[in-house]
């Protein structure tokens, strides 16, 4: 359904008086990816991985500096530039914070009736009402919540909102940037739940933007591992949580602070993590997680590792696996 | 009574006037940390830890905030009935480890300033010359695993990561050789690699200076990572007490039950339904359990505000299910 082809955004960074481009930061930087219809795609990084990055970009918030994003067989980049609403009418967003996403002097009506009219659903303001009531189920809200202000809303019931706004043209395709991050844990369960049926219901796709593994263990269908602006372990969820090979991966599930004994024999074994993330504005040569990788050798500062296939569906950015030097 | 607890709050009643009425927050809320004990209070949003936090190091707004009741007891002392002086003494037992690292910082003052300024006003630093002061700093700085702590001694804030400013401010709470450490939300603003490490680092301080600590989260794993004993509060009541291990294994109250359940796994078991209903509000709180509207297991009774039933020291549960818990031994496994 989505495909992403050496995918690229690099946001240049400005210095002296002449606001002159003295650097780059290369927030995503070659990425190769691919989206079944319905899959849950859960893409995963630390803050700075780029991983909103690249979710924005999907959805046209950033013009890609290079690659291409197909979307159901075209070019979605090339789409946009030539009619902007019909895509956005297929590809929409629910942002991670409710409390700044949704405009606090709208009501819930206004919020939700605008895509309809950018969009042309419902013929007239009746028919629209019927749609806003409808949509207002589908995100289990109750009806008079319609004429409330956000403010008058919690949290979780601001977040249910921001997801019937999203789905009122009618997408297929739902880029989640950190839906539930914002939110407490009792609260974040039922909305992943909602979201779990309303893809179903509906038939949709999502891009599941998050830091939280554990989450992704019980949503993804898929997984993709981010780190400085590149993939480091993509595949499938079941192999992925079954054997994580990257040793960014293996740091990352084995540093989850989780709350049963069942649990911890689910984490690869101790591996403690060191260092912090390097600034996207300065990436160490070779592959970019040799500064904090407890298995770092030689080969991994002089040459970036090829992201192939180790096993079958299973993509790793290593030079663990595959050490035919140059075999290129 | 308490001579031998460095920490305990007793029947703790704190409020807000509001203009639209009074905001029972803190329900007669009781906790302890005894010495070299590591504690959690746990709680999700709007559950008045951080009203108890703030009561107790001395920030709560008063007004709006009031205490009706109940006392806060540093090494014995009730710091509610303290003034001046004495007030000072005793709050200095307490050390704050913040939040928001990148927010408690002042941007405009170097590092190095900030932390010996913290060491100059405290009883650690009293006659100290600049040369000592700085000796101290960077020693503390090393400590908390701050690379390079001499060059970083003249960095800004803002020249430091999440994780570092972190380190930073644990090494402000060390230095003035507190008995007690109050941690809120310590590494709920960074990502779980720099969330392990600093973990990791506050346990090696605080048991190689026997520190108790009381850490306040949300976050039920690192609680179980971090603790030896916890205290879980549902709308400004402590609704259970155990110790961290049987907790996790064994919990009792229906509230903790659902927040644990609550957590995805990473056994991949799905995800679980979560805990019906919503927070209530603290203008219409019911005056006994005030799960009770959300809980599925609510009696009669429940109007009524369950007390604490204690089994030993440590395992106590606020609910009406568990009557039997003091007079029988061994009810404990629901």
């Amino acid at each position: 359904m989505l495909e992403l082809t050496d995918l690229c955004k690099y946001f240049p960074v400005q210095g002296g008086i002449l606001r002159r481009k003295v650097g780059e930061v290369r927030a995503v930087d070659g990425v190769d990816l691919r989206v079944a219809k319905g899959e849950i795609l859960g893409l995963v990084g630390e803050s700075g991985s780029g991983k909103s990055t690249l979710g924005y970009t999907i959805v046209g918030i950033y013009d890609p500096t290079r690659g291409s994003i197909t979307f159901k067989g075209s070019d979605l980049v090339a789409r946009r530039r030539h009619d902007q609403r019909a895509v956005s009418k297929e590809v929409q967003i629910v942002f991670q914070d409710p409390g700044s996403s949704l405009n606090p002097k709208r009501t819930i009506k206004q919020t939700l009736e605008l895509p309809l009219k950018i969009h042309r659903v419902g013929a007239s303001r009746k028919e629209r009402l019927a749609i806003l009531k409808e949509l207002m189920r589908t995100v289990e809200l109750p009806e008079p919540y319609l004429y409330r202000s956000p403010s008058a809303l919690s949290g979780g019931q601001r977040q249910r909102v921001a997801v019937a706004r999203s789905l009122a043209s009618r997408p297929d395709f739902l880029v989640l940037d950190e839906p539930t991050s914002a939110l407490d844990v009792s609260v974040q369960a039922k909305l992943t739940r909602l979201l779990l049926s309303l893809r179903e219901e509906l038939d949709l796709t999502y891009v599941f933007i998050t830091h939280d593994l554990s989450l992704m263990r019980n949503v993804a269908t898929s997984v993709a591992i981010m780190y400085l602006g590149k993939t480091c372990e993509i595949a499938e969820a079941e192999p992925f949580f079954a054997q994580p090979l990257h040793p960014y991966t293996q740091m990352l599930l084995s540093s989850i602070p989780v709350v049963s004994e069942e649990e911890e024999k689910h984490k690869p074994k101790q591996v403690i993590p060191s260092g912090e993330i390097p600034s996207p504005v300065n990436i160490p040569s070779g592959c970019s997680f040799r500064t904090r990788c407890p298995s770092v050798m030689d080969i991994c500062s002089v040459q970036d590792p090829v992201f192939r296939e180790v096993l079958p569906g299973h993509h790793v950015r290593c030079h663990l696996y595959g050490l035919e030097v140059g075999a290129e | 009574m308490s001579a031998k607890r460095v920490f305990e709050i007793r029947d703790l009643q704190v409020g807000f006037r509001m203009f639209r009425g009074n905001l029972e927050v803190l329900d007669r809320a009781s906790l302890f940390v005894d010495p070299g004990e590591k504690v959690g209070l746990v709680g999700e949003t709007g559950c008045g830890k951080s009203i108890t936090m703030k009561a107790t190091i001395g920030i709560l707004p008063i007004p709006p905030a009031y205490i009706a009741g109940g006392g806060i007891y540093v090494d014995g002392h009730n710091i509610l009935e303290l003034r001046g002086r004495e007030l000072r003494h005793v709050r200095g037992l307490m050390s704050l480890i913040p939040q928001d690292p990148g927010a408690s910082l002042n941007p405009v003052f170097r590092v190095g300033t900030q932390l010996q300024d913290a060491i100059r006003y405290s009883t650690a630093g009293r006659g100290l010359g600049r040369r000592q002061l700085r000796r101290k700093a960077i020693s503390i700085l090393s400590e908390v695993g701050l690379p390079d702590p001499e060059r970083n001694l003249a960095n800004y804030p803002i020249q430091l990561s999440g994780g570092m400013k972190q380190r930073v401010l644990i090494a402000m709470a060390l230095v003035t050789n507190p008995l007690l450490l109050i941690a809120d939300e310590p590494t709920t603003a960074l990502d779980v690699t720099i969330e392990a490490q600093i973990l990791r680092l506050m346990r090696a301080a605080v048991d190689r200076r026997n520190l108790s600590i009381l850490i306040i989260t949300h976050n039920l794993g690192v609680v179980r990572e971090f603790t030896d004993r916890v205290y879980i509060m549902y709308a400004g009541q402590v609704s259970e007490q155990a110790p961290t291990r049987t907790l996790f294994e064994g919990p009792l109250h229906p509230y903790t039950k659902g927040l644990i359940e609550s957590v995805p796994k990473l056994t991949g078991e799905g995800i679980a339904a979560g805990i019906p209903g919503m927070v209530p509000d603290y203008m219409e709180v019911s005056p006994g359990c005030r799960f009770a509207p959300r809980c599925s297991h609510a009696m009669e009774v429940c109007t009524e505000k369950p007390v604490m039933r204690m089994q030993g020291t440590a395992r106590g549960v606020a609910c009406y299910l568990y009557e039997a818990m003091t007079e029988r031994e061994g009810t404990c496994s629901s």
